[in-house]
């Protein structure tokens, strides 16, 4: 009798042990499980830095390029200074080709981005019909050069308008 | 009088085939549970290990980037002090090169209503848009009509007024380029 009691308070020891070790690799399992969801949020952080690296990447590249485009800018689109006087003659020809009548025309130079340009503000006032304006205003939009108007006034009826208008030209030496 | 003595153990044995059975089925569920206890504890450490070295590889590529960064950052900053100022310029007079004067008159033309006459355009591509108008109208309704086409473009009535039957009127709007 004594020997099956002994055999019995063993085995229920060894399942109560059985069953706290259960229990416990539970609560470990939990608790590191919290742990590893910390991990899923650093993924995230990582993968949001790699992105803003990327951008950032793009960004530098642009700017190692901004040297080359600008000097393409400088070459390309800015009218040189002894080109103007052909430039006027132009705007002159498609005025009267548009058969606008030129009533004021005014010509100021200035200095511009510490002197690495010549900002020519050109004021014009004329006369015309409203169809011989916008064409003015096409043509002078198409010029591939830095020549555009500041603002541009139309007043009067379609047939007989008074034209207000400020054109900004940017030379290079 | 004689004190009566019994032992209810006494004469009592116990059912082997009964406590074999209970032993075993006992033995049998607690092995099961050490077994399941010590699989999960090895498994979760196993995941853990992988999730450490995973940490690691984040930990370093992190700082490797942040290193970067901050080298890109200061030379994207050496560069931009010598052709920001010339980027700007550029960026600027281009802007004001493609100011779609034309496209503004003609969604004038299609907006204006019959018996509307425009009297006066101002257009300035420093203004961001904000054209500057004067109209004549033979009729309220159609000036309405036209205050009604225009209320989206942050319409302002400068000054209104009425002479024989002809409505003027001069308004401040913007419109999107």
């Amino acid at each position: 009798m004594k020997k099956e009691v002994i055999i019995s308070n063993s085995i229920l020891m060894f399942f109560a042990i059985s069953l706290v070790l259960l229990l416990v690799s539970f609560v470990y399992s939990s608790v590191k499980t919290t742990s590893l969801e910390d991990l899923t949020e650093e993924k995230q952080l990582h993968e949001i830095s790699e992105k803003k690296f990327a951008t950032l990447k793009n960004n530098m590249k642009d700017w190692d390029n901004v040297e080359k485009e600008y000097l393409e800018f400088k070459d390309g689109m800015v009218l040189k200074f002894e080109d103007f006087s052909n430039f006027r003659k132009n705007l002159e020809l498609l005025i009267s080709r548009n058969l606008i009548t030129k009533k004021n025309f005014r010509i100021e130079y200035k200095k511009a981005l510490k002197n690495e340009y010549i900002k020519v503000n050109i004021s014009m006032k004329l006369t015309g019909n409203y169809e011989s304006f916008k064409k003015l205003i096409n043509e002078i939009g198409k010029i591939d050069k830095i020549v555009y108007f500041r603002s541009v006034k139309m007043t009067g009826s379609e047939s007989d308008v008074r034209g207000d208008f400020k054109m900004e030209v940017y030379l290079v030496r | 009088m004689r004190k009566i003595e019994y032992n209810i153990s006494s004469g009592k044995s116990i059912d082997l085939k009964h406590f074999l059975i209970t032993i075993s089925m006992t033995s049998l569920i607690s092995f099961l549970f050490l077994y399941i206890g010590i699989d999960n504890i090895i498994d979760t450490n196993l995941n853990l290990e992988e999730k450490i070295d995973q940490k690691k590889y984040y930990d370093t590529e992190l700082q490797k980037i942040t290193e970067n960064e901050k080298i890109f950052e200061e030379r994207i900053e050496k560069i931009k002090i010598k052709w920001n100022r010339r980027v700007v310029f550029a960026n600027s007079v281009i802007n004001s090169k493609v100011f779609p004067f034309i496209k503004l008159l003609e969604h004038f033309e299609e907006i204006l209503p019959d018996m509307v006459q425009l009297n006066e355009i101002f257009m300035d591509s420093s203004k961001k848009g904000e054209i500057v108008i004067s109209v004549n109208s033979y009729s309220i309704e159609k000036l309405y009509e036209l205050y009604r086409k225009l209320i989206d473009n942050n319409l302002v009535i400068a000054a209104e007024s009425e002479n024989g039957g002809v409505y003027r009127s001069k308004l401040r709007v913007t419109l999107k380029k």
